[in-house]
């Protein structure tokens, strides 16, 4: 098919996309403008995810640590300037006064992660499989006591509320689509190559010229970024950030949408965050229904045993969309 | 190629004492020897992948004893594995593009935004992987994932892939293992046509005495780490000591000829 008018295809289906966002702002309820916000931001997490270990091989659990950091960020950045001195003592004087918008705190987010990965990268990337594993986990451990014990700058266990709600539909999905768009395009570059090489057989990689370490940082690193960007939204999304929020189940959860999607497909990743929000908020009206609190948790986890028993692939494998696969399937102009 | 008494062991085996290398541009030399005489220890060195306990190793005028392997790599050597190291589930022509790429310093910007640049180069590297799967007879698999070919052409992909990097010096660790004669015949066939086109210095890991004989210029005999012989083929093929270590041995080198 020609490219030309597969961009046409992509360029239309993005138009769809952003009317779909344009009605559900302007005649949503808050609950479903709630639901869509929280989908974009998993989507989000999810694919930066697969970027460091589906696509790149990092088995990492300390993903949400950089969510954290860049909540946290978001929040400092974003709280009234007359709560900020109340709270936060610790912070120099002239950062009371400041009170940014989104905009920069989101990218202020997404930058102080990705120093952060970078730096942690460096010590924990020497390190492979389990060992990576459980080195990140000790990761988010790490952040999550700083943020309880760090009073002056975090407000430690009480956390942080009254943050402005500044994020809305545009915010996050705009965001969701830039992450997807640049992790695309990641996939199919040099980089991305190099990166699935290293995956697939690292001292082949480096047989042939690949910076193994150096490219398994800059996968570790960019998938910070995102999530960071993600934790922001969050952060002016609920109004509140603490320590418990960005912690096991978050990483649970992104794990599970990323292995059902399918560990090295992007599209798996969407698909499957989309699918699990919907299921999330469907369970959870069905357990207020009938008064049996915890059954979606159930649930939620038969389906991800399903899965992983009779389609361990995931949902995707490492394939990705194609509008050429979509022609076969139903006859598009 | 210059290496100057290298020594390494292993807890207490000597997989390699006092080994020497002199080998001019453009030869082809044999490395032959017993299972465990520490041949593919000697590929391992030579790449990077192991440090040696004591000695050096010269490659043009540089030494590179201590430098990482992808440097090593970049500098222009290139291998095979002997059990085989595919990327299996990258495509047969990305396993060859990710060969190509080497030296390479594209920018992660231009392939976000797409310039045209980026394309022109992307579609370069496709072309020259390529043109270099014909010459290996796998155009027609290139869109498979490697680990779905059969394994004589696994086995040709690795070399292809070695020789995408564009290297002086290709190192290939036992390309015959599991081929049967025709096969090891067309590999000959192969390699001769490779040197004289991409004007290859190579060395060469192998038990099949019909591919050793006729290809190589100079062989060298390993057994236990040491060197035992160093030759022309014919002279190889009657040195006693040679023949001694191979006693008894399936690859009974007097009954080989070439
Ligand atoms: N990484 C390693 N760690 C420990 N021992 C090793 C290592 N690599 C090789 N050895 C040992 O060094 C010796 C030489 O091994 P090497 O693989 O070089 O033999 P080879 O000549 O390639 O044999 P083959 O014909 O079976 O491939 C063997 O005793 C082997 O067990
Ligand atoms: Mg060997």
């Amino acid at each position: 098919m020609h490219s030309g008018r597969q961009a046409g295809y992509t360029f239309m289906a993005l138009g769809l996309f952003f009317l779909g966002i344009y009605l559900l702002s302007a005649y949503g309820n808050h609950y479903y403008q709630r639901v869509g916000n929280l989908m974009m931001i998993y989507v989000i997490l999810t694919v930066s995810l697969n970027l460091s270990s589906g696509i790149m091989g990092i088995s990492s659990l300390g993903q949400i640590g950089f969510m954290a950091i860049g909540a946290y960020v978001a929040a400092i950045l974003t709280l009234p300037p007359g709560l900020k001195e109340r709270w936060l003592t610790g912070l120099p004087h002239w950062m009371h006064s400041i009170q940014t918008g989104l905009l920069p705190a989101m990218l202020l987010a997404g930058l102080l992660a990705a120093v952060v990965a970078f730096l942690v990268g460096i010590v924990i990337l020497r390190l492979q499989g389990v060992f990576a594993a459980v080195a990140t986990l000790g990761f988010l451990i790490i952040v999550k006591v700083i943020a309880e014990n760090w009073m002056t700058v975090t407000r430690g266990g009480r956390g942080l509320s009254a943050l402005p709600a500044y994020t809305n539909l545009w915010w996050t999905s705009t965001a969701a689509v830039v992450t997807i768009y640049a992790v695309w395009r990641i996939l199919k570059s040099p980089h991305g190559r190099s990166m699935i090489a290293v995956r697939e057989h690292d001292l082949a990689a480096q047989s042939v010229g690949i910076n193994a370490p150096k490219i398994r940082l800059l996968a570790f690193v960019i998938s910070a970024f995102f999530t960071g960007i993600a934790g922001a939204l969050w952060a002016n999304l609920i109004g509140v950030v603490s320590p418990g929020s960005f912690y096991l189940w978050l990483t649970l959860l992104i794990i599970i949408m990323m292995v059902v999607g399918g560990m090295g497909s992007v599209t798996g990743s969407v698909i499957s965050a989309v699918g699990f929000t919907i299921l999330l908020e469907l369970l959870r009206g069905f357990e207020n229904k009938i008064a049996m609190y915890g059954i979606s948790y159930i649930i939620f986890a038969v389906v991800f045993l399903l899965m992983i028993i009779f389609r361990p692939e995931g949902i995707m494998g490492d394939r990705e969309f194609s509008w050429r696969n979509v022609r076969r399937i139903i006859p598009l102009p | 190629m210059n290496i100057n008494a290298i020594s390494i062991s292993f807890g207490g085996v000597k997989a390699l004492d006092d080994y020497h290398l002199n080998l001019a541009p453009s030869r082809i030399l044999g490395v032959i020897g017993p299972n465990g005489a520490g041949k593919t220890t000697l590929f391992n060195l030579i790449t990077g992948f192991i440090r040696p306990d004591s000695g050096h190793i010269y490659f043009g005028d540089e030494e590179i004893t201590h430098w990482e392997p992808h440097r090593i790599a970049r500098k222009g050597i290139s291998r095979s594995f002997q059990n085989i190291c595919l990327f299996n589930r990258l495509s047969v022509i990305d396993n060859v593009i990710v060969g190509c790429q080497i030296r390479q310093h594209p920018s992660l910007l231009s392939a976000l935004f797409k310039t045209p640049g980026f394309k022109r180069n992307e579609k370069k590297l496709r072309d020259s992987a390529r043109r270099l799967l014909s010459v290996f007879g796998l155009e027609k698999q290139s869109d498979q994932r490697a680990m779905s070919l059969s394994y004589g052409d696994q086995r040709r992909l690795e070399i292809a892939r070695a020789l995408a990097a564009r290297p002086k010096l290709l190192m290939i660790d036992e390309p015959a293992a599991g081929m049967n004669p025709r096969e090891t015949e067309d590999l000959l066939a192969l390699i001769l046509k490779l040197r004289i086109e991409f004007d290859l210095t190579i060395i060469l890991i192998e038990h099949n005495m019909n591919l050793v004989m006729p290809l190589c210029e100079t062989i060298q005999v390993l057994n236990y780490g040491r060197l035992v012989a160093e030759g022309t083929p014919a002279e190889i093929q009657q040195n006693p000591e040679v023949i001694d270590a191979y006693l008894g041995d399936e690859n009974d080198i007097a009954s080989h000829g070439s």
